[in-house]
């Protein structure tokens, strides 16, 4: 009887250290061991049907190139309106860079660029 | 009676015979309990190896303490066939690829002459028909957990929670108010510099969305945009969006053609000839969406679709001020 007694008390040990073993590793891996899911990000498919159809004349998408000043549109009250801070038409539109990479640093994206004067 | 038989068969057996016959019983009755232990042990050993964190290369090499809120510093594609988008982008832009597989994940770090440019990730497509594989934009931050809570304010809704992925950074993506999907990315090697795109590079981001002025205002809220009104034809809106005197995105009215379509952000890829870049498109099984065009920058801009659907822009941005663009 002792003998059993015993055998099920080492069996209780074992169990708990394995527990404890498994929520430690759940510690010590971050996000709790996500990647498991075999995600990185969402995993994210858009909706499909996105339409380009109608890019019709004086649709425009690309960035300035001169440094122009902006126009600020016309629309009586709804120049109040706006729900954004709009820059004054005084100030000149930012453009992207000039400068090329200089030697193999950097990387990654370069959508943003300095002020063209 | 099965006393005596049983009797009766252990006189018949030899002493090995014997000691096997005793053992059953014990065995039986700890059966259950060695399979649970076995099982203990094995689940104990895979947890730590199926959870060991993907390494992801960082998206500045050698690392920079440049830091441009705001920025689209990176670009990710989900894509359900990686080796098909390998050959296609490496087809049209030379980018190189550095396959990182860590469990069930498959992921490619895309460079262009050394240069980190973008990640792909395998992911099987839905199941249902109405999805197609997109690049996902990361916004540079510096807290991720305060943008989130900026973001719930304002509307917007929370697609994957702030997380931190080793030499990556801390990251999470969102969906804004009108339902284009981002992402935010505070990078632990730092922002890319701010210079002129390189052929092959992403170079400019425009969100196309159902509500450009409120859009706008959203993402000023989240980082300190300055807006510029862009002068543009009667029922379009184009608004800038800036930030340290720095141009980094546009805001641009969905098409009146296509009031349907959903909101979303599309990026452009500089090239030196969007005519003969889209043609390559279609050599490599991609498709032409927007035939090339020119834009108010007196360059050409043209969207394109890689062959498993994902769609992205392409940009002519000549490296001189002079240099006489193509018409």
């Amino acid at each position: 009887m002792k003998v059993i007694l015993l055998r099920w008390l080492g069996t209780l040990i074992f169990v708990v250290l394995t527990l404890t073993v498994l929520l430690l590793s759940g510690c010590f891996f971050p996000d709790g061991g996500y990647y498991d899911g075999g995600d990185i990000g969402p995993g994210y498919y858009e909706p499909s049907g996105v339409l380009y159809g109608g890019w019709g004349p004086g649709y425009y998408v690309a960035p300035y190139r001169d440094g122009d000043h902006h126009q600020v549109r016309s629309g009586g009250s709804h120049a109040f309106a706006r729900p954004y801070r709009s820059e004054p038409a005084s100030h000149p539109i930012p453009s992207i860079p000039s400068e090329s990479h200089r030697g193999g640093g950097g990387g990654g994206f370069h959508g943003g660029g300095g002020r063209h004067r | 009676m099965h006393a005596k038989r049983r009797s009766n068969l252990i006189d018949l057996m030899t002493p090995n015979q014997i000691s096997t016959q005793r053992m059953q019983p014990y065995r039986v009755r700890h059966l259950p309990m060695k399979g649970m232990l076995a099982a203990l042990l094995i689940v104990t050993c895979a947890v730590p190896v199926m959870a060991t964190p993907v390494q992801l290369p960082a998206i500045v090499e050698p690392a920079s303490q440049e830091h441009h809120m705001g920025k689209v510093i990176f670009v990710e594609l989900v894509t359900p066939d990686l080796t098909a988008a390998k050959r296609f982008y490496a087809g049209l832009f030379g980018w190189t690829f550095r396959d990182i597989q860590s469990g069930r994940i498959n992921y490619a770090a895309a460079f262009l002459d050394g240069r980190p440019v973008a990640g792909l990730i395998h992911k099987d497509a839905p199941a249902s028909k109405d999805r197609q594989p997109a690049w996902l934009s990361f916004f540079s931050v510096a807290d991720v957990d305060v943008v989130k809570n900026l973001a719930l304010q304002n509307a917007a809704k929370v697609l994957f929670e702030p997380h931190s992925i080793p030499d990556r950074g801390r990251e999470a993506v969102f969906a804004d108010p009108q339902g284009a999907v981002f992402a935010v990315l505070a990078s632990s090697s730092g922002d890319p510099p701010d210079v002129l795109a390189a052929p092959g590079e992403w170079i400019w981001s425009s969100l196309i969305t159902s509500d450009p002025d409120n859009a706008a205002a959203f993402y000023q809220k989240l980082f300190d945009y300055e807006v510029f009104e862009l002068q543009a034809h009667e029922g379009i809106e184009h608004l800038l969006l800036a930030s340290h005197n720095y141009a980094r995105a546009s805001v641009n009215s969905l098409p009146a053609k296509s009031p349907n379509a959903h909101p979303h952000w599309l990026n452009y890829v500089r090239v030196e000839d969007a005519v003969k870049m889209t043609a390559k498109v279609v050599a490599l099984g991609g498709r032409v969406i927007v035939e090339p065009r020119i834009d108010r920058h007196g360059g050409k801009v043209a969207v394109v679709a890689d062959p498993l659907g994902a769609h992205f822009g392409l940009l002519e941005w000549p490296e001189s001020e002079s240099k006489k663009v193509s018409r």
